[in-house]
């Protein structure tokens, strides 16, 4: 073997024989308990929804948006639920006959839930003549 | 996960369940790395303290880098030999503004007890090495240690050093020439017979 190779050999050996010492390799794993990520914690629960749910001082209209996920959408519920009120009321016509025939009160020969239509159809024939 | 099969897997899979909070990744890529880098570092730097502080100094770069590391990218050793070549530089660099007498340690083999028993002898020889080492240009100095005592291929060698597989192959020959004539003055004194 040539000189230099043993050199380099003799090296290599040094190299492999010499291990970092304790308080090195102590130091080395304190940095990387410091780095390390913790991927697996929870995040923090958003703070705009967690504690109106969980504190009775907050009020009944935060705490219901909070659980639907805001205030539009609680408004947006409580107009189809007035919307719902209103029909119940004054329901239109046609709905009025097609409730009397699934209750049974009265015959269906057929319901016109639009009766404007024909008209629109019968102008639009006129037009294209 | 058990440490028998993490011992098992590549540094690459080690640097990703370190990412994801595994407790006994960090101390497995510590035990595989420190030793090379320290290594490497003392060869550049001809002093082992100054290796040490630049070891630590790469792995903490690695774990800050474990977070955003993808399986498939560089090799783990590879780019913490880069990142201590890259500390080994600008420490050189320091020192050459700030001269220090840090390459005294390598010594001159002429002044040393050789001969008296054959652990100085080896002792010696390293200094011989490591102050020809010493006198060579950075760029060979890195190679010829890499190829040499790291033993890294030509294509991982120019990974760490961000040049082509040929400059590799010039910059190791050039290096291995020129510690030969350095050499070539103390081979009575080392002990080798002449071939």
């Amino acid at each position: 073997m040539h000189d230099l190779d043993l050199l380099f050999a003799t090296a290599k050996a040094q190299d492999a024989a010499a291990g970092p010492s304790d308080g090195l390799m102590a130091r080395v794993l304190a940095d990387a308990a410091r780095e390390q990520p913790h991927p697996a914690a929870r995040p923090a629960a958003r703070p705009d929804t967690a504690p109106l749910l969980s504190n009775p001082q907050a009020g009944f209209w935060p705490a219901l948006a909070a659980v639907f996920g805001g205030g539009g959408v609680v408004a947006g519920l409580g107009t189809a639920a007035v919307a719902g009120l209103y029909l119940g009321f004054a329901p239109p016509a046609a709905m009025v006959q097609l409730t009397a025939a699934v209750i049974g009160t009265t015959s269906l020969e057929s319901v016109d839930l639009m009766p404007g239509v024909d008209a629109l159809l019968s102008e639009e024939l006129e037009d294209e003549r | 996960m058990a440490r028998d099969t993490l011992a098992d897997l590549a540094s690459e899979a080690l640097m990703v369940l370190y990412a994801h909070g595994d407790p006994d990744a960090a101390r497995l890529l510590a035990q595989r790395l420190l030793p090379r880098s320290i290594g490497y570092a003392a060869r550049l730097l001809a002093d082992r303290t100054e290796a040490e502080d630049i070891a630590q100094e790469a792995l903490l770069r690695l774990w800050r880098a474990a977070p955003d590391w993808r399986q498939g990218d560089a090799k783990v050793s590879t780019w913490v030999y880069r990142v201590v070549t890259n500390l080994c530089t600008d420490r050189l660099r320091t020192r050459k503004r700030r001269p220090t007498d840090a390459l005294d340690g390598a010594g001159d083999p002429e002044d040393g007890a050789r001969g008296v028993v054959a652990t100085l002898i080896e002792a010696d020889r390293m200094a011989a090495l490591n102050a020809a080492l010493a006198s060579l240009p950075d760029r060979q100095r890195e190679a010829v240690v890499l190829r040499h005592i790291e033993g890294l291929t030509n294509p991982e060698i120019a990974e760490v050093l961000q040049i082509g597989v040929e400059a590799v192959e010039s910059l190791t020959a050039r290096g291995k020439r020129a510690l030969t004539l350095a050499l070539a003055g103390h081979r009575q004194a080392l002990g080798y017979e002449e071939v």
